[in-house]
């Protein structure tokens, strides 16, 4: 795949990054970085301050469920330098939590109230962190996989056109 | 939220000010607002979770329903980002047709924004039926496109579904000859109305720093000085070939965002006149296979919708529906301001604000 136009790649990301914080990235892509959990708050305040990376908007925050972990993805960008930088975070499956953005950014507020609504991830730090989409007292996360096992269930998959045979395209 | 000085008002969630099922709490101390809450969510259908369970192509029509208001938009921004994922082309006269359909989109969705922030601002209808007059012949070229004016699901993966019938193109002549005459109109009508100027200037001032800070994106960006749009930052459907302007504002105020889309709509017109005049010949669709199966892969494909920065994160895992879908929505975002703007200003001024933030709750809420 191609980056997007504006987006750093993921390599001279990592080598900014580690110019500050040495060996705190183990995994990279293309596209994106995986900061570890523990230096989260540190390389972001560090992203948001240095002259040269300039991560003034968050752009998006969301999370995913990977089954095993909970993964956190956020994109900053630079509207002066004119540059995207997609990072990642990998969270515990039991007791998801991460420090949470507020403090740097006023944007990170709602989106990260979405995240604690929908997946359960709790944001160390937030000033008001309560369900927004979702009205308290309702059971569960829906975005999580294991949401009403349905991944048991798996329901809606067999109705695909033509995955009983196989790879059979049109 | 209420304490000894203030009494608790609740606005909505059905009440024409706050457009749509919105819901604002405010602890209003005399005439002064002390705190807001806002409660949404009466519009959540979890598309999100609903997207995992179908084929990409299946999820097209959800995102018409997101900003209800910009289908077109809303198809092209999703469109695009299984594109990119899944390495398809779309052919070059669909990319043309694209760059005509989301442009008339952002003209028919910023006469409804204006049209009800004037509304909001006290004159009462008028205004309004005068832009829904604009919005109405774009809905009309949207109807003989594709059979829907409002949940159009007319962008296909890999092109767009339908040719424009033959005449299309004379009705569509017609409305580019006579918008930015309209637009004049309506700046004589209001640019310099005493009534209005009294409502929106200086009501609700973003200041740059506070924009950028608090992830806003488009008009309620633009509004406050910063020239950001992803249509010359980050182009995408050839957008670096069309010759336009990015109109900003100059304090930030409810005005300058009014004006800020006023302008723009003007762009939008030149934009479509130079589509028209490079719209090649040949297909509008490529054949995709039926159920499209990405490798596993992530995308995060940002468009400029008529709202802000239209962003959507996908996750494919191989199969023949996504992994997991985000919908970066600006009205939600943009809203992150409106608490912190509130505070401090009289009701009036507040629903003016939050009028000319300009949010559609189908979009808020997913």
């Amino acid at each position: 795949m191609t980056l997007n136009t504006l987006q750093l790649p993921g390599q001279e990301l990592k080598n900014i990054i580690e110019s500050n914080f040495p060996e705190t990235i183990n995994n990279f892509s293309l596209d994106w970085v995986e900061i570890p959990i523990t230096s989260y708050l540190e390389i972001i305040t560090w992203m948001k301050n240095e002259p040269k990376i300039d991560a003034a908007q968050l752009s998006n925050i969301t999370g995913v469920d990977m089954i095993d972990s909970f993964e956190i993805h956020l994109h900053l960008q630079s509207l002066d330098l004119k540059k995207l930088y997609s990072m990642k975070v990998i969270l515990d499956r039991e007791n998801p939590a991460i420090p949470s953005l507020c403090g740097l950014y006023i944007g990170a507020n709602l989106q990260e109230r979405e995240i604690f609504d929908l997946l359960g991830i709790n944001f160390d730090g937030h000033p008001d962190l309560r369900r927004i989409f979702l009205w308290e007292g309702f059971a569960g996360h829906p975005l999580r996989k294991d949401f009403m096992q349905m991944e048991d269930a798996n329901p809606g998959l067999p109705r695909f056109p033509f995955e009983e045979e196989g790879k059979q395209e049109r | 939220m209420a304490t000894e000085d203030t009494y608790e008002l609740n606005i909505g969630p059905q009440h024409p000010s706050t457009h749509g099922v919105f819901r604002i709490k405010v602890a209003m101390n005399g005439e002064t607002i002390e705190d807001l809450d806002m409660i949404v969510g009466y519009l959540h259908r979890s598309m999100e979770k609903l997207s995992e369970e179908r084929t990409f192509t299946q999820n097209i029509p959800f995102t018409d329903r997101a900003d209800y208001l910009a289908a077109m938009s809303n198809n092209l921004g999703y469109c695009l980002a299984i594109e990119k994922i899944s390495g398809v082309l779309p052919p070059q006269r669909a990319t043309v047709l694209r760059v005509i359909f989301a442009e008339l989109q952002r003209i028919a969705s910023h006469a409804m924004a204006n049209g009800t922030l004037v509304s909001d601002a006290g004159a009462w209808q008028t205004p309004l039926m005068y832009m829904f007059r604009e919005r109405e012949k774009i809905l009309d070229l949207f109807e003989m496109t594709c059979g829907a004016r409002l949940t159009t699901n007319y962008m296909r993966i890999g092109g767009v579904a339908f040719e424009p019938p033959d005449e299309f193109y004379a009705q569509l002549n017609s409305l580019l000859g006579e918008l930015p005459e309209r637009v004049d109109e309506y700046m004589d009508m209001l640019s310099e109305n005493e009534i209005f100027i009294a409502r929106t200037k200086n009501v609700g001032i973003i200041t740059p720093e506070d924009a950028i800070n608090g992830s806003l994106s488009g008009p309620a960006l633009r509004g406050s000085g910063v020239p950001w749009d992803l249509r010359k930052a980050e182009p995408y459907c050839g957008y670096e070939d069309y010759d336009f302007e990015i109109p900003v504002g100059i304090i930030g105020d409810s005005y300058d965002r009014f004006m800020v889309r006023l302008f723009e709509v003007k762009e939008s017109v030149k934009i479509i006149k130079q589509a028209l005049s490079v719209l090649p010949k040949g297909m509008h669709k490529t054949q995709i296979p039926l159920a499209l199966r990405p490798e596993p892969d992530q995308v995060y494909f940002r468009t400029e919708g008529p709202r802000g920065e239209l962003g959507y994160f996908v996750i494919a895992d191989g199969g023949p529906a996504p992994y997991r879908m985000h919908i970066r929505a600006p009205s939600f975002i943009n809203l992150s301001l409106l608490k912190q703007l509130a505070i401090g200003s009289s009701l009036p001024d507040a629903v003016v604000t939050l009028g000319s933030i300009d949010i559609v709750v189908g979009e808020i809420d997913r």
